[in-house]
């Protein structure tokens, strides 16, 4: 026996280290090549011993005359994100709770609808909006931005969120009704807090598919509304390929979600899980 | 249902509805009403009804057909692989029985939590030729000479593409379907473990049959996405070399912006998304039947 | 306080459950209890009554009011959930003080009611803990508290409010909840599954099964004169024994036979005359019968009845015994409520009275007598 559990802990420890290491690599070496001087990057052997400089992350927010600032383009999608994302998790939360809360006619075929939304290529929404945006003006607007992303958004919040609310004993609701309150209340007060586990891995996943979004800003966006994914992609079209300014982007774009995920370690799995466990 | 109930219910789903409605069903009937016109965004060309032609045009398309080839390719072996390796890696943590995975998981969702874009530019640098650390290792192992571009030929280029692929989204179905490996009533796995079951019977017999509806939502959920691919491709190949690795999403969005011929590319839209319902309705009804 | 009446209510829950044409009266300031085994309805009909859920048809009135299509905040009715519905995020305080809360009291108003309430259910000491630190008894009480709390209340609605609790607390709950009951003196609607209780509560008491009313009167009279077999068997303190037998007529006599024994119902012939040459089956309750431990001496009053049997088991419950006696192959229980103890297997005798027996018709189950 003392040898097969000896055999199975080095079986363990040699997966988990194989795994954490074809996954995590390529991120170290990110993150170790926005520290590293031109020098050090350019060179034909990697190098791990080097002597650290934050200067790609200064370039970044100062500008250099090869790359343009990239301070309001991290601006823009804090922005962005943030407002869509807290707008879809209400406007989509509230659907969600009708959809948990009442039996009506054609419901199941509603949900599907909003399902069947995911099933749309982004290019099928993006282009006829590009049409519409460029006829009223919205194009390169922060509005045209957020309403685009609130909508992209709401599918999967309303799926998510049906599934946490479908979970909370409806007994909860129905005593809040005697008690006498409005159904609104009874969705922000009685609800919305015994759900917040569930709110949260919601809110993770869609800021972190809000935030990496590309198509629909690649479009939309003018270099004033840029936000960052679109930004490091432009940052490549110089004479040379800046790979620490890129590698310093690629660091600050994972900071926030990374912080977040971090935060939100729990709930992350069933963020993933996407009810699909139950 | 009392007033106030009905009024309540109105107002809870009403915005969410505005929303998809609009961004939902208007791009839709735009796109279907331009894509039988010939429609050239800011171009100065008739804008006149021309019956299916976009669509046949698009369908007889040499780089339209080859692009659906390149994108189905593309879904089938990166899906595959992130199923087989992802269902793999979960099942071998659950059977060996080990909590290790659990600390693991949120260093492993780390590539899922990238955006795309900067996902594309990693993989890029890595497999860049003179300074990128593929080719070091794979050299200094004499697996490969330093100075082949795997982003440079057509079929090293796809499979840099699906490698980078594999690598973001592996973790969601290794993670979604250790959950789901977690969620069997412990005593069913014990019961199977003290009746003497082998390990290979303990997986085809016990786990299996119980993971599969939630296989086949990953599935659902990665096989959309994987068809609508677009960032990454965008920043690693751009398409390339020549249009070797155009996937649909790309080949759509360059016959609307390079030849600003915005009809045939709604039609070729409209064409992935019929693709996309298609197979979509097939897993959803494998879904529904429970396989 | 007011009167409740539902009217012919009928209402369709799936498959399994069907209310059919429910009319009944809870009496101002009475204690009406529902009686029903599981899935019998009385959910079901408390929640109608409360609003929570819509008549497919029929009429509910409180007082002079018709509160069919009104919404429970309107109703003027609180309810205690089977499954206590406390709110998990909110603490002992909170949850008590929420139907207040929803009336816009005053905050100083607010804080007087939940302290006077809390201190008569004796939860004072909870008030700022999460119900999830609470025991299921103290659960209970804050339960309760925010059921009753809301004192402009018409109705109150009590849907198994113990059924929850382990055996000890329940009872210790309910006889605590009859005193309180006496204090409060308001309408209530009690549901339960446990007819003990129902009985132990009931100023009025209506027994449901499968989503029908099969009988609805005092305690007493449902415990006398139950309607039929499901009704002798349900309401009960022990399950009573059934044998099944039939009425035949000898001559001028009229006689009981069972494959146990026979017994002569001559002074029972007015309510038996028309099931004469017919299949019954005669019920006897078990705490109406005794055991003789002698053998009886010729009968005095032909109204009383020997049947010879062996002791098979017996348990002693408290202060109660429960023989179990043999007779040919049937167990018959009797609860003696005093401690006897028996060797197993002597010959007893089983002593009834002739008006402590039940007839009912075997095919229908209807009660002849």
């Amino acid at each position: 026996m003392k040898t097969s559990a000896f055999i199975k802990f080095i079986l363990v420890t040699l997966i988990t280290l194989i795994l954490i290491a074809y996954f995590d690599l390529p991120i170290i070496v990110m993150i170790v090549t926005a520290f590293k001087q031109r020098a050090d990057i350019f060179t034909p052997v990697p190098k791990w011993i080097f002597t650290p400089t934050i200067k790609n992350f200064v370039d970044i927010f100062v500008g250099t005359t090869t790359m343009a600032e990239g301070t309001l383009a991290i601006q823009n999608s804090l922005f962005f994100v943030t407002t869509s994302t807290v707008i879809a998790m209400f406007i989509g939360s509230l659907a969600a709770y009708g959809f948990s809360r009442f039996k009506f006619f054609g419901r199941e075929d509603l949900i599907f609808f909003v399902l069947a939304q995911r099933f749309m290529p982004g290019i099928v929404i993006v282009l006829p909006m590009f049409v519409l945006y460029s006829s009223v003006g919205l194009r390169g607007t922060a509005l045209g931005l957020i309403l685009l992303y609130i909508n992209s958004a709401l599918p999967f919040v309303i799926w998510m969120m049906r599934s946490f609310f479908d979970e909370i004993p409806r007994e909860i609701d129905e005593a809040a009704r005697l008690d006498g309150h409005s159904w609104f209340t009874i969705f922000i007060k009685f609800v919305l807090p015994v759900a917040r586990n569930g709110f949260l891995a919601t809110f993770l996943f869609s800021f972190i598919f809000t935030w990496g979004e590309f198509l629909f800003a690649l479009i939309l966006t003018t270099p004033e509304s840029w936000t960052m994914p679109i930004a490091i992609v432009n940052s490549r079209v110089s004479s040379e390929i800046l790979w620490g300014q890129i590698a310093a982007y690629g660091v600050i774009s994972i900071i926030p979600v990374f912080i977040i995920a971090i935060a939100l370690q729990k709930y992350l799995v069933r963020g993933m899980t996407l009810g699909a466990v139950k | 249902m009392p007033g106030k109930s009905r009024l309540f219910l109105f107002f809870s789903l009403a915005p969410a509805f505005a929303f998809i409605l609009f961004f939902g069903i208007y791009p839709f009937l735009f796109a279907c009403f331009y894509s039988v016109r010939s429609f050239y965004f800011g171009l100065n060309v008739d804008n006149v009804f021309t019956a299916m032609s976009n669509y046949h045009n698009s369908v007889i398309d040499p780089l339209f057909q080859y692009s659906m080839f390149v994108t189905f390719v593309f879904v089938i072996v990166s899906v595959g692989l992130q199923l087989l390796i992802g269902v793999g890696a979960a099942i071998l943590f659950s059977v060996i029985k080990t909590k290790a995975f659990k600390y693991i998981q949120v260093f492993l969702s780390l590539p899922l939590m990238m955006p795309p874009v900067v996902t594309g530019f990693l993989w890029w640098y890595l497999f860049n030729t003179d300074l990128g650390i593929v080719n070091y290792y794979l050299s200094y192992f004499g697996i490969m000479p330093r100075n082949v571009n795997l982003l440079a030929t057509p079929i090293t280029a796809l499979a840099s593409i699906i490698y980078a692929d594999v690598w973001m989204w592996t973790p969601f179905i290794m993670i979604v379907t250790y959950a789901a490996i977690q969620s069997i009533p412990n005593d069913v796995m014990e019961a199977a473990i003290v009746d003497g079951a082998k390990d290979r019977h303990l997986i085809r017999k016990i786990i299996l049959p119980r993971i599969k509806t939630a296989l086949l939502v990953v599935l659902l959920i990665r096989v959309i996405d994987a068809f609508r691919t677009y960032d990454l491709v965008y920043v690693l190949t751009g398409g390339g070399p020549g249009t070797s690795t155009q996937v649909a999403s790309l080949e759509i969005y360059n016959t609307a912006f390079l030849k600003w011929f915005l009809g045939q590319s709604f039609a070729q839209a409209l064409m992935l998304t019929a693709i996309l319902i298609l197979v979509g309705n097939i897993l959803i009804y494998l879904l529904r039947r429970g396989v | 306080m007011a009167k409740l009446v539902v009217e012919n209510v009928t209402k369709k829950y799936g498959p399994a459950l069907t209310l059919e044409k429910i009319s009944f009266t809870a009496e101002e300031g009475q204690i009406t209890v529902l009686l029903s085994p599981p899935n019998g309805g009385k959910t079901g009909i408390c929640k109608i009554v409360a609003g929570l859920d819509e008549v497919d048809s029929g009429k509910v009135y409180l007082g002079d009011r018709d509160i069919t299509d009104l919404e429970p905040k309107e109703r003027r009715v609180s309810m205690m959930f089977q499954k206590l519905a406390l709110y998990p995020n909110m603490n002992v305080f909170e949850n008590i003080a929420s139907p207040l809360k929803a009336l816009h009291l005053p905050p100083s108003e607010v804080i007087n009611q939940v302290e006077a309430i809390a201190n008569k259910m004796k939860i004072s000491h909870t008030l700022y803990r999460k119900p999830g630190t609470l025991s299921g008894g103290e659960r209970q009480r804050v339960a309760l508290s925010r059921a009753l709390v809301k004192n402009n209340a018409d109705l109150y609605i009590l849907d198994e409010p113990l059924t929850n609790l382990d055996a000890k607390i329940r009872a210790s709950m309910r006889a605590e909840f009859k005193i309180l009951q006496k204090e409060i003196n308001q309408t209530m609607l009690y549901a339960t599954p446990d007819p003990i209780e129902a009985l132990a509560l009931a100023d009025k008491l209506i027994v449901l099964d499968k989503g029908k009313i099969i009988q609805q009167g005092t305690p007493e009279y449902i415990y006398r004169n139950p309607i039929n077999k499901f009704v002798a068997t349900f309401v009960g303190y022990y399950p009573i024994n059934l044998i099944e037998g039939s009425i035949i007529e000898k001559g001028e006599k009229i006689i009981l036979q069972t494959n146990l024994f026979e017994i002569e119902i001559s002074k029972l012939r007015d309510s038996v005359k028309d099931h004469i040459n017919s299949k019954v089956t005669l019920g006897l309750r078990p705490e109406l019968l005794n055991v003789v431990k002698k053998e009886p001496k010729v009968q005095e009053s032909l109204d009383l009845f020997y049947i010879k049997g062996e002791v098979f088991e017996f348990e002693i419950r408290g202060s109660d015994t429960v023989v179990y006696v043999k007779i040919n192959d049937q167990i018959i229980r009797v609860l003696e409520s005093k401690i006897t103890k028996y060797d197993i297997g002597i010959k007893v005798w089983l002593q009834f009275n002739l008006k402590d027996i039940y007839l009912f018709d075997a095919e229908s189950g209807l009660l002849i007598r």
